[in-house]
Parts: C-alpha cells; sequence; structure tokens
C-alpha cells in the first residue's frame, strides 16, 4: 500500500559548490571590498527577507553580493543568484509523493529486516499530531515544537530519536536538511511495530524497547476510544509528608546515595493501596479482567525527547528505602539510556506534571492496565486544619478509571486510603 | 428605516450628524461638556442640538474635565450612555482618573458585573496655531489601557459610521477628532444604520510596492504622496487603523508581506508613540521574514507644537516627507 | 431622639456584630499572611458605615471607599461571596479580581469600593445623573474619607451635584488621619462640613461613633436628597483602631489616644442603648452577637471551600 508523504521538493545535492560557482571573480572583490568597511564585523547586512530566501535555498548568505546600501543583501540579489542557478530554484510549495515505504531511503525494513504491517503509517500521523496538540496545550512546546518543513508535526524528532544516534550511522546517501527527518520518522513506527510484536529475539538493539512517544500516542487514542473512562479526584494534605521527607531524607540518601522524593511516598501508599483493592490492579484482556496480587508500578516519565513509561516490579514487597532505591536507579538507568522493559508490563501506571506546573489533569489509561493515577503539583493553600485557618502544602490526585473494570465507589476508597496514607505518612516507613 | 441616499458634507457634519441619530435612537443616550448648549461646541458639533433634545439631554458642564468624565462613567455603569466632549484632547489629563482608574477597570476589577458604554470625544492635533497645550495627540497614552478602545477617523463616512458604532458600543470608547479634518468634505451614506465597524483597519488605497500605515490627518497627506508617486510607477498601499486600540493589525501585516517595505506614519511625538507599537508588531509577526528594508516611522519631533506656523509644520510629517521615505525605501536616494 | 423600631436596631446591631467580626477575621488572615495583598480595616466605623446604609430605601444606591467593608455589609453585601473576594476565590463578588478594594455589586446598587481616594465622588454624580435623568426617586450616598476632600474631585463633583441638583448624600467619615497625617495638618478648617457652604449645599458635623446619630441624620439627608432639593454633605467624626492598612506602624499617633477612642466604641454605644433602654434582654443582645460571630465563622469555610478562579479567566471581562 503506497504511503502518502509530504516533503518540500528540493534538490539534493550539495549546494554550496554552486554557490562558490555563482560568484563571479570580480563580484568576489566586490564583496570583499564593501566587507572591509564593515571594521571588525563579521556579520553580513542583509533583509529579512533575502535571509529568509537564502536560507529557503540552503544559499550560503555571505557568499552573495549585496546591492543594496553599505552592500545590504537584498531579497534581489538572491534571487539574482537563483535565477543563474536555475536548478537551484526549487518550488515553494510541498509535493506529496506517493510511493511504497520500502521506496524511501532509511525504512526500518533495509536494516531491521522484520515485518511490518504498513497499512497503519498514514493514519497514525495525524493521531501523533492529534496527541501534540494535546500536549501542546500544556505548554510544553519548547521540547515539542519541532516540525518539519511544511510545518507538519514530525513524531521522529518527538519520539526518542537521541537514542538512535548509532543507527544513524547505518543510513547512508544524500539527504537535504528536511529529507533526515525522514528515516528518523520511519524508525519511530518501527519501535511500534517490534513492541506490539514483543518477541525480544528479533530485536537487534535493545534500546529499541522502548515504550516510545509514537506508542503511546497510539495506545491512548485507542484506549481512550475503546475505555469507559470515568474520573476521579481528591487532594491529599501534603504538609506531613514534607516534614516527615525532610527529617528522613538525609539519612535515606546518605544509606542509599538515591534522592529521596515525594513520589516515593506516593508510590508506597498507592502500592499498598492497590493490593486492597485488586480491582484497580487489573488487566482487562479479552474481555477477561485480570486482578494481580503483585504491583508492577509503571511510571510515566516526560523525558527531554519523549514519554517512557519504566517499570518497577513487585512494589508491593518494598520497604520504603527499597522503593527510593529502586525508583531512582531505575530513573537514572532511563536517563542513561540503558533501561529494558521486561515483560511482562505494568500493572498499574502513576504520571506527574507537578514539576511542570500541573495543578490537576487526567490521563488516559496505559493499556493494558485498568487505571491511571495522575498527580498534580504541590502548592500552598489556605486550608482549615484542625479548625484553624493555615497554609498547607496540598497536591491533587486523579484516578482514571475503566468503569468495567471497577466501579466508582472502589475507586473513591482506592483513592481513600492513599489520602489517609500520605496525610499520616509516618506510616509508611513501616 | 433604509436611505440609500449619499450626501457630501463636512467631517464636522458627520460626527454631529451621527450623534443627533443615535440620540433620536436611544433615549439613554446624552452629551455633556463645556459650552456645548446654547455656544453650540467650541467646534460648532453640537449646533442645534439644545433646541432638539433640550437641557435634560445636552449637559453643559462647569469647566470640570474630571467631573464630565467621571460623571459619565457613573452614568454609564447605572444605565445611561452618555457622550462626553472634551474640548481639547490636552485637557483629558484632567480626567485621567475618572477615564484610566474608574471607567476602563470597572468592569473587569468587578469580575464583570457591569459596563461602562460611554463615549470620550477628543478633538486632537496641531495646524490650527494653538500651540502647545491645545495641539497634542496623546492616542499613545489611551492605547496604554487595556478597557477603553480608541477610535479615529480620517474622512467624513468613517466619522459618522464610527461614532455611531462608538455610541453603541458597551465600552469606554476614546473617539478622536482631528480639528484639521472638521471642514474636509466628502460622500456619506445618510442610512441609519451605516456603522463603520470598530477594530477594522481600512485599506485607504491599494498598491504592491511600499505599504504606509497612518491615520488621522496623516491620512490625506499620505494620499497626496501616494498620488504623486504613481505618476512614477510606484504603487503604494496604504492602511488606516482607524482603531487604534484594540489594532487590527491583520491587514497591515498581510500588506507587509505583500510590499516588504513599510512606513508607520503619525503626527504625535515619535518616542513612546503608537508607530513604535505598530513596527514592533509587524517585526513579531510572520512580516518579519518578509522585510526587504528597515521600517521606517515618520513621526512628529519630539518637542511640543510651536505656535509659529513654520515651526508648527516642521514638527508634522509632510506630503515630501512620504515621498522621501519611500524612495528611501525602494533605495533611490 | 427619635424612637426607632426594634427591626431596624436588630438589623443595625447584628450588622455592626457582623462587621467587626469579619474585619477581625480579614485581620486575622492577612496577619498570618493567609491572603495575597493588603486590605485597610474600618473597626471602629462600624457606625458610619453601618447605621448610615439603615436609612436607606431600596434601590439607592451607594459608592464605598477603599476602607469599605463596613459599608459593604451595613449596605447588605453577602458576606460569604465578599470573603470569598478577599481569598480571590472565582464566586467571590468579582470573581477573584478584585479583593478587599474592589468590593462591589453593581445590580444591586452598589458602585463598588474604590481604591482611589476622591475617585467615588464623580462616580455618585453620575449615578445621581442617571437616578435624576430616568427620574427613579433613587438617592446615592457616596462615602468618602477626610483625605478625600483635599482631591480637586471633591471639588468638581460637589459644585456640580450642587447646580445640577443630584440627588447625592456625601458622607465624609472623618476618622482623624489621611493615612498617617493628622486632619489638622492637612486642612486648616476644624469641620470639614464647613465646606458645604462654597456649595450651598448644607452641611452638617456629627458624631460618627454614635450609629444612632447617623442613622437619624442620613434619615433627614436622603428625605432631602430624594425631594430633589440637591445633595447635603456630611461629616461624621468618628476612629480607626488599627492601623491606614496591613503595613502601619502606626508611629504617628499614640497608644492613649486609640483607648481613649476605644472607649467611645459605636458598638458598645450602641449596647448600653439597647440595655439602658430594655429593647432587647441580655440574652438577645448575646444571641445576636453570637450569630453574627458564627456567620462569619461559615463565610470563610464557604470562602476557602469555594474555587480558584480559571487560570483562563485572565482574560475574561476587560470588555463587555
Amino acid at each position: 500500500m503506497a504511503a502518502e508523504i509530504i516533503l518540500p521538493q528540493l534538490e539534493l545535492e550539495a549546494t554550496e559548490e554552486k554557490m562558490a560557482d555563482g560568484l563571479k571573480p570580480e563580484s568576489m572583490e566586490e564583496l570583499r571590498t564593501k566587507r572591509e568597511t564593515d571594521e571588525g564585523l563579521e556579520k553580513v547586512r542583509a533583509t529579512p527577507s533575502a535571509r529568509r530566501l537564502a536560507k529557503q535555498h540552503h544559499i550560503i548568505i555571505e557568499n552573495i553580493v549585496g546591492t543594496g546600501p553599505r552592500g545590504r543583501i537584498r531579497i534581489e540579489d538572491v534571487q539574482s543568484v537563483l535565477e543563474a542557478q536555475p536548478i537551484t530554484t526549487g518550488s515553494l510549495e510541498p509535493v506529496v509523493i506517493h510511493t511504497e515505504l520500502e521506496e524511501i531511503p532509511g525504512n526500518p525494513e533495509n536494516y531491521l529486516g522484520g515485518h511490518k504491517p504498513k497499512e497503519s503509517f498514514a493514519k497514525r500521523v495525524p493521531a501523533i499530531a492529534k496527541i501534540m496538540s494535546m500536549v501542546d496545550d500544556l505548554d510544553l512546546k519548547p521540547r515539542l515544537d519541532t516540525r518539519g518543513p511544511d510545518g507538519r508535526v514530525v513524531p521522529g524528532e518527538l519520539g526518542s530519536i537521541k537514542r538512535f544516534k548509532e543507527n544513524e550511522d547505518n543510513f547512508t546517501g544524500d539527504y537535504g536538511e528536511y529529507v533526515k527527518v525522514l528515516p528518523k520518522r520511519v524508525e519511530a513506527v518501527a519501535e511500534v511495530i517490534n513492541i506490539e510484536q514483543t518477541s525480544p529475539e528479533i530485536i537487534p538493539n535493545p534500546a529499541l524497547n522502548f515504550v516510545t512517544f509514537v506508542e503511546e500516542a497510539e495506545q491512548m487514542v485507542k484506549s481512550h476510544l475503546e475505555n469507559a473512562v470515568m474520573t476521579l479526584t481528591t487532594e491529599i494534605d501534603m504538609t506531613e509528608v514534607k516534614d516527615l521527607r525532610k527529617k528522613i531524607a538525609p539519612k535515606i540518601e546518605d544509606q542509599t546515595k538515591c534522592r529521596c522524593t515525594f513520589t516515593d511516598f506516593l508510590l508506597m501508599a498507592v502500592s499498598r493501596s492497590l493490593i486492597k483493592h485488586p480491582e484497580i490492579n487489573s488487566s482487562l484482556s479479552n474481555g477477561k479482567i485480570i486482578a494481580h496480587s503483585y504491583v508492577h508500578m509503571g511510571l510515566a516519565m516526560g523525558m527531554e525527547d519523549g514519554l517512557i513509561i519504566p517499570i518497577i516490579k513487585n512494589t508491593q514487597a518494598m520497604n520504603f528505602v527499597e522503593i527510593v532505591k529502586n525508583r531512582a536507579e531505575t530513573l537514572k538507568s532511563v536517563k542513561n539510556s540503558c533501561f529494558i522493559e521486561e515483560d511482562p508490563g505494568s500493572t498499574f501506571t502513576v504520571t506527574n506534571l507537578g514539576m511542570v506546573g500541573i495543578l490537576e489533569f487526567t490521563a488516559i489509561i496505559n493499556e493494558p492496565n485498568s487505571a491511571i493515577l495522575s498527580v498534580g503539583e504541590v502548592v500552598s493553600r489556605m486550608r482549615l486544619y484542625q479548625g484553624e485557618p493555615m497554609m498547607r502544602s496540598v497536591m491533587k490526585i486523579s484516578l482514571n478509571l475503566d468503569h468495567r473494570v471497577a466501579d466508582g465507589l472502589t475507586g473513591a476508597r482506592f483513592l481513600q486510603d492513599v489520602k489517609s496514607d500520605m496525610e499520616n505518612p509516618s506510616l509508611l516507613l513501616f | 428605516m433604509n436611505n440609500n441616499e449619499i450626501q457630501n458634507m463636512t467631517y464636522r457634519e458627520a460626527i454631529r450628524l451621527g450623534m443627533i441619530e443615535e440620540m433620536q435612537r436611544d433615549d439613554n443616550v446624552i452629551f455633556m461638556g463645556e459650552d456645548i448648549g446654547v455656544y453650540g461646541g467650541a467646534f460648532g458639533l453640537s449646533q442645534g442640538m439644545l433646541e432638539e433634545f433640550g437641557e435634560e439631554r445636552i449637559l453643559d458642564t462647569p469647566i470640570s474635565e474630571a467631573a464630565i468624565v467621571g460623571t459619565a462613567v457613573g452614568a454609564a455603569t447605572t444605565g445611561l450612555r452618555p457622550i462626553c466632549e472634551i474640548m481639547f484632547m490636552d485637557f483629558v489629563t484632567f480626567a485621567m482618573d475618572a477615564l484610566v482608574n474608574q471607567g476602563a477597570k470597572m468592569r473587569y476589577m468587578f469580575g464583570g458585573q457591569t459596563q461602562v458604554p460611554m463615549v470620550l470625544r477628543l478633538p486632537a492635533g496641531s495646524g490650527t496655531g494653538a500651540a502647545a497645550q491645545h495641539s497634542q495627540s496623546l492616542e499613545a497614552w489611551l492605547c496604554h489601557v487595556p478597557g477603553l478602545k480608541v477610535v479615529t477617523p480620517s474622512t467624513p463616512a468613517q466619522a459618522k459610521g464610527l461614532i455611531k458604532a462608538a455610541i453603541r458600543d458597551n465600552n469606554p470608547v476614546c473617539f478622536i477628532e482631528h480639528k484639521l479634518l472638521y471642514s474636509t468634505e466628502g460622500e456619506v451614506p445618510l442610512d441609519e444604520d451605516f456603522i463603520v465597524e470598530i477594530e477594522k483597519t481600512m485599506t485607504e488605497r491599494p498598491g504592491k510596492d511600499v505599504t504606509i500605515v497612518t491615520y488621522g490627518t496623516l491620512l490625506p497627506k499620505a494620499m497626496e504622496a501616494a498620488a504623486f508617486l504613481a505618476e512614477e510607477g510606484i504603487e503604494v498601499e496604504i492602511l488606516n487603523p482607524i482603531t487604534l486600540y484594540p489594532m487590527d493589525m491583520k491587514p497591515i501585516v498581510d500588506s507587509v508581506i505583500k510590499t516588504g517595505r513599510v512606513i508607520v506614519a503619525h503626527e504625535a511625538a515619535k518616542t513612546g508613540g503608537l508607530g513604535g507599537e505598530i513596527v514592533a508588531r509587524i517585526a513579531e509577526s510572520e512580516a518579519f521574514d518578509y522585510l526587504n528594508a528597515p521600517m521606517i516611522r515618520l513621526a512628529g519631533l519630539d518637542v511640543p507644537i510651536p505656535y509659529n506656523k513654520e515651526l508648527e509644520a516642521a514638527v508634522i510629517p509632510q506630503k515630501s516627507d512620504f515621498i522621501r521615505a519611500v524612495y528611501r525605501l525602494l533605495d533611490h536616494e | 431622639m427619635i424612637e426607632l423600631p426594634e427591626k431596624i436596631l436588630l438589623r443595625m446591631y447584628y450588622k455592626m456584630n457582623q462587621a467587626r467580626f469579619f474585619e477581625e477575621k480579614v485581620d486575622d488572615l492577612f496577619t498570618k499572611g493567609l491572603v495575597h495583598g493588603t486590605t485597610h480595616l474600618s473597626i471602629g466605623q462600624e457606625a458610619t458605615g453601618v447605621a448610615s446604609c439603615m436609612a436607606l430605601e431600596k434601590g439607592d444606591l451607594v459608592s464605598l471607599t477603599h476602607r469599605g467593608h463596613s459599608q459593604a455589609i451595613g449596605f447588605g453585601l453577602d458576606v460569604n461571596l465578599m470573603m470569598a473576594e478577599i481569598l480571590g476565590k472565582a464566586n467571590g463578588y468579582c470573581k477573584g479580581k478584585g479583593g478587599s478594594m474592589h468590593i462591589a455589586d453593581v445590580r444591586n446598587g452598589n458602585l463598588g469600593a474604590n481604591g482611589v481616594v476622591g475617585g467615588g465622588f464623580n462616580l455618585s454624580c453620575g449615578a445621581a445623573l442617571t437616578q435624576k435623568y430616568k427620574k427613579t426617586g433613587k438617592v446615592v450616598l457616596c462615602f468618602a474619607g477626610d483625605g478625600a476632600t483635599n482631591e480637586g474631585s471633591f471639588h468638581e463633583s460637589l459644585n456640580l451635584a450642587s447646580i445640577w441638583k443630584l440627588p447625592i448624600v456625601f458622607l465624609i467619615e472623618n476618622n482623624l488621619y489621611g493615612m498617617s497625617t493628622p486632619v489638622a495638618k492637612h486642612m486648616n478648617i476644624e469641620n470639614i462640613s464647613d465646606r458645604s457652604a462654597s456649595y450651598d449645599m448644607p452641611g452638617l458635623t456629627i458624631d460618627g461613633n454614635d450609629p444612632l446619630e447617623v442613622y437619624n441624620i442620613l434619615l433627614k439627608a436622603l428625605r432631602y436628597a430624594r425631594a430633589g432639593r440637591g445633595p447635603v454633605l456630611i461629616e461624621a467624626k468618628t476612629y480607626r483602631y488599627s492601623g491606614h492598612s496591613k503595613s502601619d506602624a502606626q508611629d504617628y499617633r499614640t497608644r492613649e489616644e486609640v483607648e481613649e477612642w476605644q472607649k467611645r466604641d459605636p458598638i458598645l454605644k450602641m449596647k448600653n442603648y439597647l440595655k439602658d433602654n430594655k429593647v432587647f434582654t441580655d440574652k438577645q443582645i448575646l444571641t445576636m452577637e453570637e450569630e453574627a460571630k458564627d456567620s462569619i465563622e461559615n463565610a470563610l469555610e464557604f470562602a476557602m471551600e469555594s474555587p480558584e478562579p480559571e487560570i483562563t479567566a485572565v482574560l475574561d471581562d476587560v470588555y463587555a
């Protein structure tokens, strides 16, 4: 099946050489004298429109002779260079190429050798864009605002591209600046394929084992469409946790060499509560609800280059110090890109946007989990405490729950238990 | 009532007609100001209105600008739709608390509980030999206050359509009229429902080579300059932001993308003037990438308006300044 | 002194207590740093704030000062919504955008507390012009402080109001200090009411700490204005116990002076009147006080339970 990919029309050969050709010796001379008048200034005078046109055509603006006042390069100067080099003038309009995926340089099949279902590629892009726009709303633009030349979202840039650095070396041939993006996009899709098959033996690179942004997007859409989701929100008074952490953190950090965070308390409380309410800690597959007796905690992490859900296994059996240690090490391994997701997957997921100033939100259930807990920022608010108005540190948590698995009351009781543990946190240490 | 007739009239008559029509249409519209009754207004804008509407609706006030504007704010928030005339825009300084701290803020500060439908008519500008205290163009001050709307018509038709829109608007609208334009003539639709929408920038002349953004009394000068340049084959596009705040930037940005060259001109002093804001907004927009030359501001010199006729003219951009600026943009110099 | 109906005395006493408790609670919240911003307390000025409003008719309007909690409570604003506003909550009177200095209820005739000293004079003229133009028979009660009478707007508005015979009662709460400056340092006259002479309007100086006197005089003044005879200027001498705002060290006056005035407390005065004249039993008085206190506790609880405004609301209501 043909995939539709939109590329800017441009020629792929190196442009620099031609630009050098385009300069006549005498104009070179002229340029030099003009430059000399700008003492010490190594920058070139050019109008914004000239710069835009030059950039669009990969023309090095410094090589153009400016005919404007004091040697300013004007748009006409760039145009005359382009006219002298007809081959370099490209249409500004994007061109739609219909092609088989195999024909695209950098197609994962070329180096992964695996089979892939191609049909979903075209459909995926809008889905990703949709998630993108959702994330955009959270104002995380700086790390996500990477777009293709035609303004479209290029998911490859969003996912775990950095981790594919070594693979990039596998690519040969000349790509223009923009074309380079493409293989990344296809790579990202390749990850989906491999994860879906969950057959580790055909995966040559352990780094591919990440749940990537792309898969996340895909699964989110699916999850959102299929589940009967309800949301429950409660507020936790974090003041006690804050005080307790201040007291015990130095000792724990000294012992484990790991940072002790609010999240550790929360993971502890959530694990305990999950064991009490196995419906929340269950998976739904083929119409069957599988309640788990263990907690494999998925911890959604917004990384610089995408969303990752590493898993901490058997948290129900851990004491507080072990939680601190496991969480910190998992985090570290993710950051160092050596985290390997193991089978089986998570039984429950916690996601936290508090560190980016989100007070309260709901997340989409990470399938096959039946619930996800969204954690907001710890903020200082006036609350009645023992009958007196006082400033307290509070945090909102929201449970998104698949109503086919558990009802609202169960969810509420689960949250009640989390809340009560968090508000009496010393019990979490035992 | 629909009336398709068009009549030639002055800018002064157009504003007066607009006010009269709105006062006939809505009993809640009242008109306050100094010497607007028997005298007929310092510039004759309210001639005959006292006879038509009586002392209850045409309210001659003491020389108390703060009280005029403050009273208007209080009346507007309790159900009337006052029009105030401040004899010279320069005297709006007396009324700044009422306008800036009360009228402009009331709706927001009270969480949307109220609205302040009032019009402040402000005769502005130089060219009359009235010197420093009666010739200023202070629109930039007003455009710095969220909650106010600031409009300024350049032609009789715009004057009538805008004064009507301003009276019907539910916000405090500062209606800046230029004294030199009062006697200019133009075609004005007599239709009582003829309105010039607020928050629209008008294209006064289409062109493709250079964009000129200007308003008020500089518009006729820019138009003359454009006619002169057209004979040389230079097509100037002239845009008139008749609503200065909140300004409709889109036509301006679109025009700059088309021409790549822009002149922003106003009579008010350059430093802190509205031209700086317009130019900055162009630079922030996608039009930046289409600029072929540095943007130019033509504005009043940073001096008070002098008395002597030649000196006075030297402060304000003239037709020749427009022509020179266009040449400069096109590198003809 | 005119005998007042029990119903009015009851409301007056209840609301004065409510105002006192409200401000004490607000003071407590600010002192503990639990509330954003600042506040200007009128503790000690409950008679001018509350008793004056008791004399209003339904449909009359008021313009308040920045020291306006007592005035607002006297006018009948809901203490729950006031407290919610002070806490910056979405369901406060101004959706959390005004705060202590801008509590308003324009639909019901409260033109708002005004953060600008002297800002309310002109607005009152406008509101009164509307009443006159529409022949509603309603009056505007314009509150202002002693300091405001030195603003130019005082002169412009009183002049305009008198020549146009606008139905306004200007009530100057003279609490003897313009922020820290004693009245004697900022004007050369003993009584601010003397200023009425230049506008040919009635001017009176009264004891602002006597609620019944305030009520009775206001009743007369409002009747005068309502009859279309023009504005009235009333100066009520009173005293605020707390500082100008929350950042006031009060170095400009002595503890003794404050204590002297506390002996003339308006609520105490009213209580003694009610007891001496056997209008209410001690138990009834206590019940009123307790109910007033409870209403403020409830208001705080209501306000704290109330939601914060949505961040997106920051762009709402700039224009109509």
